[in-house]
């Protein structure tokens, strides 16, 4: 009889942790720090930045060393075109996309997981992050000269 | 409906620690009903709140059949249902649809009750098919507002269960009762882009144990003529 005393605890203990919390963290854009080396950051003056499936420049006349780019929710893959400093690179990535039901009153998100660079004309880089969350350091660290 | 949960599941500790208690100053033998013995009837019964939140058009809907068969105090018990559910949510619809059955062993810890009545425990493998939609609206960083429409068409599922419960003779051939379920570990295998909410049969997939609860009645059919 004590492993049934024993397990009707357990039943009245799990009940306790089946509390759902609404804080969705999910987002379509990826973060990328651009570096000298590890520790020192690197300032672009960008020209412009383009963005597979939109029209609009970003960062057009930024200078910074950081910058965040969307993704497309209704594709797996983007293409950014970095023009800077007289240079023009590319990098072209991949991802899923996942939606997820939180709660009904929470609702419906698409979480965006699985980054990978697939092409890119900078030579050095490090995928940092896979998934894309609003909080996050970076997804990519790119080193620029 | 958790504190409802919480108050049946107390009320059953608490006749479990009496019986347990009970049982241990009798200490009679009761060997003979420890052995697997040949089965001496079915009991064929039904889930009374899936039936009730059918009738009140709760959002979870459905039907459930149980049975069990006896062999000493080993039960060998079969489930068998049907779940939907249509839940709106705060940006959207979602709605499912599956059948689902469970099967295990119950073990009896009341021996040589004439009336057949039980405080028992037992495990159940549960397996799930069911197809599922999602439509809902968000706005991407720069894309503006999107209208996802997804949907699973062949989703299924397995899990375990832990389960604790009681059968009391209410009339002849009639027991009723309640099991509590310890549900874990489910798997899911679907659609990738659209990670399955809700298992007809066991629930949020997102909870990785989850709660059930079954109110039940039962008729017997005895194998052989009883005296």
């Amino acid at each position: 009889m004590r492993i049934v005393q024993i397990i009707s605890l357990i039943f009245l203990l799990t009940g306790c942790l089946d509390e759902q919390d609404c804080i969705i963290t999910s987002t379509n854009l990826v973060k990328i720090n651009f570096k000298i080396d590890s520790k020192t950051a690197r300032v672009i003056s960008f020209t412009k930045i383009n963005v597979s499936g939109l029209t609009k420049d970003f960062y057009s006349g930024a200078s910074v060393s950081s910058v965040q780019l969307p993704v497309s929710p209704d594709d797996n893959e983007a293409t950014f075109t970095f023009e800077f400093e007289g240079r023009t690179e590319t990098m072209h990535l991949t991802y899923t996309r996942q939606s997820e039901v939180v709660s009904p009153s929470c609702g419906a998100f698409t979480n965006y997981s699985g980054l990978s660079v697939s092409e890119s004309s900078f030579e050095l880089f490090t995928l940092t992050n896979r998934q894309l969350v609003i909080n996050a350091a970076s997804n990519l660290e790119v080193f620029v000269e | 409906m958790r504190q409802a949960t919480l108050k049946y599941l107390l009320s059953s500790v608490l006749l479990l620690l009496f019986v347990s208690t009970h049982a241990q100053d009798k200490k009679e033998a009761s060997d003979s009903l420890k052995r697997i013995q040949k089965p001496t009837g079915v009991r064929i019964g039904t889930d009374l709140i899936a039936i009730g939140k059918t009738i009140f058009d709760r959002p979870l809907t459905g039907w459930e059949v149980n049975a069990d068969v006896d062999f000493g105090r080993y039960y060998l018990a079969l489930d068998y249902g049907s779940s939907s559910l249509k839940d709106s949510l705060d940006n959207g619809y979602y709605s499912n649809d599956g059948r689902y059955f469970r099967a295990g062993v119950d073990v009896n810890f009341l021996l040589k009750d004439p009336d057949r009545n039980m405080v028992f425990f037992g495990f159940r493998y549960g397996r799930s098919s069911f197809n599922e939609q999602l439509t809902y609206e968000f706005t991407a960083e720069e894309f503006g507002p999107v209208l996802k429409e997804l949907s699973n068409p062949n989703g299924k599922a397995g899990w375990g269960e832990l389960i604790t419960g009681l059968r009391v003779k209410m009339g002849r051939s009639i027991w009723m009762g309640y099991t509590g379920r310890l549900k874990f570990l489910p798997g899911v295998k679907g659609n990738s882009e659209l990670e399955t909410y809700d298992i007809p049969g066991y629930g949020r997939t997102s909870k990785g144990t989850y709660w059930g609860f079954n109110f039940q009645i039962f008729y017997r059919i005895p194998f052989q003529r009883e005296k």
